[in-house]
């Protein structure tokens, strides 16, 4: 179980505001390790990547990071249900139920925030918030992730009719299959079908086409890369045009899962490396598709992306 | 029957007889005894066949049963003192307008007509004696003496007129009309002019007058040159930047082969020419096709040049007011980042039908590493295309959290002002790259905006946001409509909460809040603000958190997300000066007034609240549109107690004008005004359509039986009238035949001749 705060705070923190943020984030590109912390606490550790001096003695500037981080992560906990955080910027959002493993890729969104904010425009806090159901807190976070590697009970009727209205009112529910198993009468992705079922009796999951504007939304996608390739397409449920459920067999933030020394949490394969690149782009893609919807499929964009499909 | 012309009885004179039935007995009865005298005759004389010298016997049986049947029906000698009643003949001198254009040297069609009936006192006197006389007009009876009063019809209608005519007889016989006119006709017998032919409808109607129509042609087969704009056909309304077509129809009388120049214009500005090739008796018909680039009515002309020996030259030009209306709201969406705010918005826009949306969303900055370009689906910001030749194609332009600085803009933001200056609606949205921190201080965007900027990082805490004063009754923020204030304050203390705002140092001269953020101090930060630009309008919305209504926990039913939805299509509808919105609204009482309506214009102003404001001053001005546009007349009018005054235009010339009030705003020296057109038609088309139409003359004389003429002495020689056929009785007197010993002595007579006949040749 993961010590995740119910609700994170953080301060908006875009990339151009760095220099002179409350919160100042140092990244160490030669080991590819995330770091952040107070600007008090680490202002050495800020004046030490500036010089160089890591480089050359990374070993101990880890075990510093590592006393460092445990030191600010109660800072990050304060946490009011239902009330707006500090911060207008874009929020990953993991869904919390209980009787299953609801957070079993702990370092897999983290990174994927990393990366999202490395790569795309998008102003997105780093830390995962996650949610009840039943939290009116809910819907702050219009994208839901929702993970888990073992069968879970039956949400309670409340948390079925929040999920209906959050995801009718325009919310977009992801759910990572984290063992990678497509079991319909058993396993994480079994109770999901059965609650699915509860949540839209008239909607079923269908394979999304690989024409569809989530495969463009930001990369060209034509893999979906994960942990474990049991599936070679997502499932979706489409409401009001618009794919309001989207369904990843694969352990999408299994592959994407990182720790604090640098180190992958799970081997990926086979694929590797590229396995992993495009589990990390298909969640800038998911991402961007929450954000954007069909922008992509704008007859503006579409004679640049037929030219460099071919 | 049988009539004679005259009897004498005694004192009386009696010009008529006729055989009569006097017998108290129905018809019937009479009818079934004469059928048994004549079955018992035809049994009887079945008897006689194998008789010899039967035809004796024979004649006197016939003629018993002639006195029998006789005696049955009582036969008598009806005396009648009978007078003819004279039929009538109505005679419709075409008296409209057309009847005034020239008709040779000196002369028109009507005077023609005068001399004719000047020089025709002899064959109208005989007329008069053998027929009863009516006078009558296309409009109605008229006196002999009106036709030397200038022609003053409006309308043509001849067949309404000969229609009316038939029924001035009362009922009683009608010989037939006689109509003196040059055929040009303004009703439906001008319907298949162009095929130079009457319509079956007008045919039937035609014949169905009963009685012969004796047509005058006053003009003839003499010169007659005209070239008109015979028909301009558009639609009322028509979509802005989308194509319009205008159909002109000209017609020719008198020329042949003559190329003619049609031109369009708008508002006096030449928008195309077209040559055309007409002849006589052929409509042409040419198109114009046109893309109106504004909103609001506009006023198109077409003309034609005037040729040499046109009789009419009115009809060498004609207007037409054409409504163009938005087809949908056109909104360019510039995002900086994908955000919540972008997603909820860009979701409301393409939901809403009557929005043509065009997103861009910066999805990488420079900095950013996303990999190979090939590997992207990304575009570049088409910067120059949108700022430059594309941005008058937009209604509406939002810019949402969006820094110019990185994509080298500076050089498109002085076009942005312009363009809000030329009519474009602006919208800045805030965000942490926007207002100040997005670098538009001091730039050509900060012009138009309602807020001054300050360069300082967003607020990032919630709040309640609350309407202002103004904004209690906006518009924009009114979304309880029908609340009256208090109300839609209650409603918006009930959504959800917004979250951020970017500082700003407070509102521009001119600029109204709408929305407030609360602050310790008396006046609240401003959240929306909105300001007339020019012909634009421009709105700040200084938070990115709007989509916190969109997206809320439905705990009323959807209240927020309707407030949402409200607000941003109210935002819409105000920033392209929907006429709903306008703080003046000019409102004539029609759109085309005739040349006998009463011009009425009514004026309504709304203050800065958007509430009436009575006692006014309004600045209003009546110009004439077109070629001349000049001031036509300028006044000032105060509004009534309601915020309303309505204006009546006496005596103004036939043409296009437009009604422009003015005011000046309470809150700044803004100049607000509204503005509306109207067409005043001319006094009537007479001269327009005055083409003399010797073919329908032809036809209607054709058709019912009639005699087509021209002004010639022997046109009255030559009428096709009906014979009087109806008569009355003054006085009559029966003389019963068989009431009388005479008669009763002719049947004993016979009885006893055919019994004595019997006997003799030795029958029972």
């Amino acid at each position: 179980m993961s010590n995740r705060p119910a609700v994170t705070h953080r301060p908006g923190r875009g990339k151009a505001d760095l220099p002179n943020a409350n919160l100042t984030r140092c990244v160490i590109k030669e080991s590819n390790i995330l770091f952040y912390g107070t600007h008090t606490r680490l202002a050495l550790l800020s004046r030490l990547c500036k010089a160089g001096w890591i480089a050359t003695h990374h070993r101990v500037c880890l075990f510093i990071l590592l006393v460092a981080g445990s030191a600010i992560t109660p800072a990050n906990a304060a946490s009011t249900p239902g009330q707006l955080d500090d911060s207008t910027d874009f929020q990953l959002a993991l869904l919390r139920y209980t009787g299953g493993q609801w957070d079993p890729r702990h370092h897999g969104l983290p990174r994927l925030a990393w990366e999202i904010r490395h790569r795309t425009s998008v102003a997105i806090t780093l830390d995962v918030a996650t949610v009840d159901a039943t939290d009116p807190a809910l819907f702050n976070y219009p994208l839901l992730m929702w993970q888990g590697v073992q069968e879970f009970p039956p949400l309670s009727d409340a948390a079925i009719g929040a999920l209906r209205q959050y995801i009718r009112m325009g919310g977009t529910l992801v759910i990572d299959v984290s063992d990678a198993r497509v079991d319909p009468n058993a396993s994480f992705y079994g109770s999901v079908l059965r609650e699915l079922k509860r949540v839209f009796p008239q909607e079923a999951l269908a394979r999304i086409n690989p024409d569809h504007v989530l495969y463009k939304t930001f990369y060209l996608l034509d893999r979906h890369g994960g942990r474990v390739p049991t599936r070679a397409f997502l499932e979706g449920m489409v409401l009001e045009n618009r794919l309001a459920v989207i369904l990843i067999a694969n352990d999408m933030a299994g592959a994407m899962a990182r720790d604090a020394y640098g180190e992958w949490d799970y081997d990926v394969g086979p694929g590797g490396d590229t396995a992993r690149e495009m589990s990390f782009r298909l969640g800038i893609n998911v991402v961007m598709y929450a954000l954007c919807l069909d922008y992509k499929a704008d007859m503006v964009h579409i004679p640049f992306i037929l030219q460099r499909r071919r | 029957m049988v009539q004679s012309d005259s009897l004498m009885n005694g004192s009386d004179t009696y010009t008529d007889w006729t055989l009569i039935s006097l017998s108290p007995w129905p018809a019937t009865v009479l009818w079934l005894c004469a059928g048994a005298v004549v079955a018992s005759l035809i049994v009887l004389l079945w008897q006689y066949r194998h008789i010899r010298q039967r035809g004796g016997l024979i004649a006197l049986r016939i003629l018993t049963a002639i006195a029998l049947i006789a005696l049955l029906t009582e036969p008598a000698i009806q005396l009648r003192a009978v007078r003819k009643i004279t039929n009538r003949v109505v005679l419709v001198v075409d008296r409209s307008e057309s009847m005034d254009l020239p008709a040779g040297v000196g002369s028109t069609r009507m005077t023609h007509v005068q001399q004719f009936l000047r020089a025709s006192q002899t064959p109208l006197k005989n007329l008069a004696m053998s027929h009863a006389m009516h006078w009558r007009d296309l409009d109605g009876p008229i006196t002999p003496a009106q036709i030397d009063t200038p022609p003053r019809g409006s309308q043509s209608d001849l067949l309404q007129a000969l229609e009316s005519a038939k029924e001035t007889a009362d009922g009683k016989p009608l010989a037939g009309l006689v109509l003196l006119s040059d055929g040009a006709d303004s009703g439906v017998l001008d319907a298949h002019a162009e095929k130079n032919k009457l319509s079956s409808q007008a045919i039937a109607r035609l014949k169905a007058l009963g009685v012969p129509v004796n047509t005058i042609d006053v003009v003839g087969e003499t010169a007659y040159r005209d070239i008109r704009i015979a028909e301009v056909l558009a639609d009322e309304f028509a979509f802005v930047h989308n194509t319009m077509s205008i159909d002109v129809v000209v017609q020719a009388t008198g020329f042949h082969n003559v190329r003619v120049p049609v031109t369009l214009k708008d508002e006096g500005a030449i928008v195309s020419t077209q040559d055309v090739l007409v002849s006589e008796g052929y409509p042409h018909r040419i198109t114009f096709n046109l893309k109106p680039d504004t909103i609001g009515d506009k006023i198109y002309s077409v003309h034609i040049p005037v040729f040499a020996d046109e009789a009419v030259t009115t009809n060498n030009q004609r207007i037409l007011m054409v409504r163009v209306i938005r087809d949908k709201i056109r909104v360019l969406q510039v995002a900086g980042h994908p955000s919540w705010d972008e997603r909820f918005l860009r979701q409301h826009l393409k939901d809403n039908p009557n929005v043509d949306l065009i997103s861009f969303f910066i999805l990488r900055t420079p900095e950013d590493e996303p990999g190979p370009e090939k590997e992207l689906s990304l575009i570049p910001f088409p910067v120059d295309e949108l700022f430059t030749t594309q941005l008058s194609t937009f209604d509406v332009l939002i810019l949402q959290d969006f820094d110019y600085r990185p994509y080298h803009m500076a050089q498109y933001l002085p076009n942005i002002r312009d363009a809000v200056h030329a009519g474009l609606g602006f919208v800045m949205m805030g965000g942490p790259h926007s207002f100040g921190a997005g670098g538009y201080a001091e730039s050509p965007i900060e012009a138009i905006l309602p807020v001054m900027l300050r360069d300082a990082p967003m607020h990032n805490s919630p709040f309640q946001p609350m309407p202002t004063m103004v904004g209690a009754h906006h518009p924009i923020t009114d979304l309880a409509p029908g609340s009256n204030g208090p109300g839609n304050a209650q409603l918006w203390a009930r959504l959800p909460q917004w979250q951020g705002i970017n500082p700003t140092a407070g509102l521009v001269p001119g600029a109204t809040a709408l929305v407030q953020a609360p602050t310790a101090g008396a006046e609240g930060t401003p959240v929306i603000a909105v300001m007339d630009v020019g012909s634009g309008r421009s709105m700040a919305i200084t938070t990115p958190s709007v989509w916190r209504w969109r997206f809320a926990k439905d705990r009323q039913g959807g209240m927020a997300e309707r407030a949402y939805q409200r607000f941003w299509s109210n935002a819409l509808r105000w920033l392209v000066r929907d006429p709903e919105h306008a703080r003046i609204r000019v409102q004539p009482a029609q759109r085309v007034f005739q040349h006998d309506d009463t011009v009425n214009v009514t004026f309504s102003a709304l203050g800065d609240d958007y509430q009436p404001t009575p006692d006014v001053p309004l600045q209003i001005t009546l110009e004439r549109v077109g070629e001349d546009t000049s001031v036509a007349h300028t006044h000032v009018l105060r509004t009534g107690t309601n915020g309303v005054i309505t204006h009546t235009y006496d005596a103004i010339e036939p043409g296009a004008y437009r009604v422009t009030a003015a005011r000046q705003a309470n809150a700044s020296a803004t100049r607000i005004q509204g503005s509306a057109t109207f067409l005043r038609e001319f006094q009537s088309t007479e001269r327009e359509h005055g083409t003399p139409r010797t073919d329908l003359l032809r036809a209607i004389a054709q058709h019912t039986g009639g005699h087509y003429s021209t002004l010639t002495p022997d046109a009255w020689d030559t009428l096709r009238l009906h014979d009087p056929d109806v008569v009355d009785i003054d006085r009559r007197r029966n003389i019963e035949l068989w009431d009388n010993g005479a008669a009763m002595l002719i049947v004993a007579a016979l009885l006893v001749a055919d019994w004595i006949l019997r006997r003799r040749r030795g029958y029972a």
